[in-house]
């Protein structure tokens, strides 16, 4: 995993392939959905109606002005090793044949829609995805109405941050244009 | 592992088949030392020579003391405490017959862990977690300070009867085994 000289007990982080064994063997059946962030596990089990709704209907609207060579893909693992595998609610990325996770280097864009988890997609996951160079994160805020539109990644989170109400067409850096009328 | 309804994320916390899975693939092969506490994965390589100098000392104390009866003295074994919980307590002192796989907490009559980086470890969550699962007799050596924590009457809210006794008075387990603390660096 990761051995410095530790005469304390120091808390391991699982990596990629520790989390994939475990999954494989069923240890995350009873969820819906399972992540690693920074070496845990996180798991989730229910999404209620606002946030189903919000992301499907996000993710119709990025599916039809797609280009070509971009490809739309929800609630897919996306490796960012050692430690860190997230499952985005809406991916858009460099439209290819990929084995097992999206690989970060394809990564155009990440979507998290938040309903009950505004304050961690705000914090430690653009943290981790800015550390990664996710060069553009969007966190659609359903309870505020707003989007905020994450760009500028580096290893201290996303130096631009802007927030748009919803109402606003959002256009990303891969040119891809949206409605943000009636999400939510 | 556990499905309560969530909507939030909720950090999942690994079973002992879990972590043996793990351990299995290899994913803890560079540490000389892996315990699951808690649900999560604990790892310590380096142990240095007062703390390894003193608890093999106690050990072959222990050893000793053992003559005649059918309990077992076992260091750095691995201990199942279901589903949570597997640390490997520097010493373990177990009602025989041996057997094969993680020392059941059934059998175990005393554990003992020696303290020199570790203390407030060993006196608080490791204490916490041994009194949960019924440890009867748990002994922490504080290398620094020269004395011994002995706790007993575990609970759910932790050790009933806790006392400290300085290197020098001898201990009797409460399984009868009577060890003397001099002599110890």
């Amino acid at each position: 995993m990761n051995a410095p000289a530790l005469t304390r007990p120091h808390r391991a982080r699982l990596r990629i392939e520790d989390f994939l064994l475990l999954d494989g063997s069923g240890a995350f059946a009873d969820f819906a959905k399972a992540e690693l962030i920074e070496g845990d596990i996180y798991c989730m089990n229910a999404q209620y109606y606002r946030h189903g709704r919000a992301k499907t209907e996000l993710a119709f609207r990025l599916r039809l002005v797609l280009p070509p060579g971009l490809a739309m893909v929800t609630e897919t693992a996306v490796a960012m090793p050692p430690h860190d595998m997230p499952e985005p609610d809406i991916i858009v990325l460099e439209a290819g044949l990929y084995e097992g996770p999206i690989p970060l280097a394809a990564v155009q864009l990440l979507v998290e829609v938040s309903d009950t988890t505004l304050d961690i997609d705000l914090g430690r996951k653009a943290a981790v995805y800015a550390r990664h160079g996710v060069p553009e994160y969007w966190v659609v805020d359903v309870q505020g109405r707003q989007v905020h539109v994450h760009r500028d990644p580096s290893g201290g989170g996303y130096d631009g941050i802007t927030v748009t109400a919803f109402g606003t067409p959002l256009t990303s850096l891969a040119g891809l244009t949206v409605a943000t009328d009636d999400l939510a | 592992m556990n499905a309560p309804t969530l909507t939030r994320p909720h950090k999942a916390r690994l079973r002992i088949e879990n972590f043996l899975l793990l351990d299995g693939s290899g994913a803890f092969a560079e540490f000389s030392k892996t315990e699951l506490i808690e649900g999560e994965i604990y790892v310590v390589n380096s142990q240095f020579q007062r703390h390894s100098y003193v608890k093999t000392e106690l050990a072959f104390r222990l050893r000793e003391a053992t003559r005649g009866t059918s309990l077992l003295v076992l260091v750095e074994g691995a201990v199942a405490m279901p589903p949570f919980n597997m640390p490997e307590p520097d010493i373990t002192v177990m009602h025989g017959p041996l057997g094969s796989g993680p020392i059941l907490i059934e059998t175990v009559s005393l554990i003992v862990e020696v303290s020199d980086t570790s203390l407030d470890i060993d006196l608080g969550r490791k204490a916490a977690i041994y009194a949960r699962h019924g440890v009867a007799d748990y002994w922490v050596v504080d290398v620094e300070g020269r004395q011994v924590h002995i706790h007993r009457q575990p609970g759910e809210a932790g050790y009933a009867g806790v006392s400290v006794q300085p290197y020098g008075t001898p201990l009797t387990s409460l399984a009868g085994l009577t060890i003397a603390t001099d002599d110890l660096p």
